[in-house]
């Protein structure tokens, strides 16, 4: 049984409060925790929550693929792979194990089997962001092993390493949510009409973290007070869509905060590299918002959701998106990125 | 596509202008049909299908640089990656090596080709019924094999063919040449008896043959043969004379050259025509042919030296030394039999109104039979006529000549 705790969600939304300073309700579920220590890095820590709720619920899918993570974080290759092999085994339509198994293969060298997973993960869900862009990079290395064996170039002198993304949670898509109501994401603020200006967002390459509910669980119905900083938030929003489809990275990186951390672990510097390699790859990237609206979570917190509408010469794809805001009295800064379903 | 990415891709399929004549995938070998049928997917728009022809092809021979190059190009396509090729030098000489390979074999030989039903106007006639001969096409590196079928002389496979690094024309050692004319292979030779170099087998050839002596040429050595095993093909100029053949190509021509016997033409103008054009030419040097049989067979001693150009030499002797031997011998006997079998007929890549005759021919005299392969030069002059320019027999052994 998944237990997915909104309030939980309010506690973890802002890279700055993974655990610090702050009390974890005494009714956060497990899983959450141990996605927590793995984001603060406490892997072994993360692994024993997980294998002592996997006793009580050892069907539990959330938690089995949380531990496939957390195996891959250990460098237990083999276990993590038959993780993800058997969860996909039991939950065919879940398209996470997959692109996690990719991503395995991938660093393994073996950029044919890692293309099978990303398929079978796009035939359960065709608009899949991370998953078509870790299929352009798994193209982009096939291409360049073929490339060598052309001009007999030595094999071993790779030239650029495609390190896929990985994805850090499932969704709650394709499971049964033990959650509360499906993604109403409405509350407070009335989006201002999502005029789809310009660019839109990319599709996370980040691996996502999807909750299908969101929203704190009282999210604070954003009355008057909230119409400056709604204002604020949806431009933000709009800018920041419209930095990356005019493919302004510095423009874009410049939207997030300090203490921003990719959902699936990757460094700052790592994380910035890899997006500024996504963004400038393609020849022209259009990105559409639309249907935004924000929520304030907590006093210093802000939530965006939207719909995300991206295409490029290279893909194309829609999806559900959340930024996390944090808005320390002037700027609004980005602080968690990913998908709802 | 990206107009603003430097993609080989796009090179390679502006090589393209026309469709790809049927008759050459039809008798091209499958490694190269597959390669061809992933070219035209990807000039019809079907990408995903010629990834996947190609996939299939490169697992198959991974060897084959050019559709290894070829299939870089659609995944890096397909990646959005800017082409594979662009971090490479665009003059690196393996790219460049790969790009003329590619250039020959679909551009030079699909657009050019044979068109159905069409013969190479080098053959104006072959013996036989199961006869073959193989024809190369020197400027566009391909190797044409024809065999008489049923009704006529028909195109039966085509290879891509290697042939010298400084193109054809040989005259002399060292020249890097591959010569023009009309050779034999000496013998096979398979390949676990020669180096690696050779792949899969060879088939020395006899240059320099009666005209390329009769010029002055030198060299030696040239061979039809194979590829290392490393390699799938080599590039369209790259030998030092020898004509290459990928390793199962050169297997395939055991079925269709007899050494000694089976004419290999190197040529340096190949044209395709309908048999028909080359009817009247070949039946007027058949009945020449028959005619200086005749007066052989006559002891017409003078009409016979008159189908012989006053520039003829035979073993050593001119014309006139010519003439005073055979009216010596002729003179000698009473009955003089000669009759022509097994006739092929072939234009002389290289020469303007050559023509190189080679039968078997019986002789029987009263006190003198024997069966020989005779090889006749056949030369118009500018009155129109043709005549013997050389000649030079080989006896065959009894045993093999009464067939």
């Amino acid at each position: 049984m998944i237990c997915r705790h909104r309030f939980v969600l309010g506690i973890l939304a802002g890279a700055a409060a993974f655990g610090i300073g702050t009390p974890l309700s005494a009714l956060a579920g497990a899983v959450d925790e141990a996605h927590a220590l793995v984001q603060h890095g406490d892997f072994d820590g993360a692994l024993k929550k997980l294998d002592d709720f996997l006793a009580g619920s050892p069907k539990d899918a959330d938690a089995r693929f949380e531990r496939g993570v957390v195996l891959l974080k250990l460098n237990r290759t083999q276990d993590a792979i038959k993780t993800f092999t058997d969860l996909a085994h039991d939950y065919p339509k879940l398209p996470e194990p997959y692109n996690n198994l990719a991503v395995i293969y991938a660093q393994q060298g073996d950029y044919e089997k890692a293309r099978d997973q990303l398929e079978a993960a796009l035939a359960t869900a065709p608009s899949y962001a991370t998953a078509h862009e870790n299929l352009g990079d798994v193209y982009a290395a096939l291409a360049s092993a073929a490339y060598n064996r052309a001009l007999m170039l030595d094999q071993n002198n790779a030239g650029v390493r495609y390190k896929l993304s990985l994805i850090g949670r499932l969704s709650g898509g394709a499971t049964p949510t033990g959650g509360k109501e499906p993604a109403a994401m409405a509350v407070a603020s009335t989006a201002p009409a999502p005029a789809p200006a310009a660019p839109a967002a990319e599709p996370p390459v980040v691996a996502e973290e999807s909750f299908a509910t969101t929203a704190a669980p009282a999210p604070a119905a954003a009355t008057g007070e909230g119409d400056a900083v709604t204002t604020a938030a949806t431009a933000l929003v709009k800018s920041w869509a419209e930095a990356w489809a005019s493919k302004n990275v510095d423009g874009y990186l410049s939207y997030y905060a300090a203490d921003f951390a990719a959902e699936d672990g990757l460094s700052r510097s790592t994380w910035e590299q890899q997006r500024r390699e996504r963004i400038q790859r393609p020849a022209h990237i259009s990105v559409k918002v639309s249907k935004i609206s924000i929520a304030r979570v907590d006093a210093t917190h802000l939530r965006a959701t939207f719909s995300q509408d991206y295409r490029s010469d290279i893909t194309s794809n829609h999806a559900r998106k959340a930024l996390d805001l944090a808005d320390n009295g002037g700027d609004l800064k980005i602080t968690r990125e990913y998908t709802t379903r | 596509m990206s107009s603003r990415r430097h993609h080989v891709l796009g090179i390679l399929l502006t090589v393209l202008a026309g469709a790809l004549p049927e008759v050459h995938a039809a008798t091209a070998p499958p490694v190269e049909s597959e390669f061809l049928q992933a070219v035209e997917a990807l000039r019809a728009g079907r990408a995903s299908d010629a990834q996947d022809l190609l996939a299939t092809l490169v697992r198959r021979e991974p060897q084959f640089r050019v559709a290894q190059l070829l299939y870089a190009e659609v995944l890096a396509s397909r990646s959005g990656e800017k082409s594979a090729v662009a971090s490479v030098a665009p003059n690196s000489p393996q790219l460049k090596e790969l790009l003329d390979e590619y250039r020959v074999r679909v551009q030079d030989t699909v657009l050019q080709g044979p068109p159905v039903g069409a013969v190479p106007d080098a053959v104006l006639g072959l013996s036989g019924v199961h006869r073959t001969a193989i024809i190369v096409d020197l400027p566009r590196s391909r190797l044409y094999v024809l065999a008489t079928q049923g009704n006529g002389l028909q195109l039966v496979s085509n290879y891509y063919a290697s042939i010298a690094r400084n193109g054809y024309g040989k005259s002399t050692a060292g020249d890097l040449r591959t010569p023009v004319g009309v050779y034999h292979a000496t013998t096979f030779e398979p390949g676990n008896v020669l180096p690696p170099f050779y792949g899969s087998g060879a088939f020395p050839l006899d240059y320099p043959n009666l005209w390329d002596r009769m010029l002055g040429r030198t060299g030696h050595g040239i061979w039809l043969h194979g590829v290392p095993v490393s390699t799938y093909a080599r590039p369209p100029r790259t030998s030092e004379g020898c004509v290459v053949l990928a390793n199962e190509d050169l297997l395939a021509l055991r079925s269709w050259i007899v050494p000694g016997d089976t004419p290999v033409v190197f040529s340096d103008s190949l044209r395709w025509t309908a048999p028909a054009t080359l009817a009247s030419q070949r039946s007027e040097l058949v009945r020449r042919i028959d005619n200086w049989r005749a007066r052989w067979s006559e002891r017409d001693t003078d009409g016979y030296l008159g189908f012989y150009a006053t520039d003829f030499h035979s073993d050593g002797m001119n014309l006139s030394q010519f003439g005073r031997y055979k009216r010596a011998v002729n003179a000698a006997k009473r009955r003089i039999d000669v009759h022509i079998r097994d006739l092929d007929l072939l234009r002389y890549p290289g020469e303007k109104d050559l023509v190189l005759a080679e039968f078997t021919q019986d002789y029987r005299s009263d006190n003198f039979a024997t069966v020989a392969r005779k090889q006749q030069f056949w030369q118009r002059g500018s009155d129109g006529e043709w005549r013997i320019i050389r000649e030079l027999s080989r006896e065959l052994p009894q045993s093999i000549a009464r067939n």
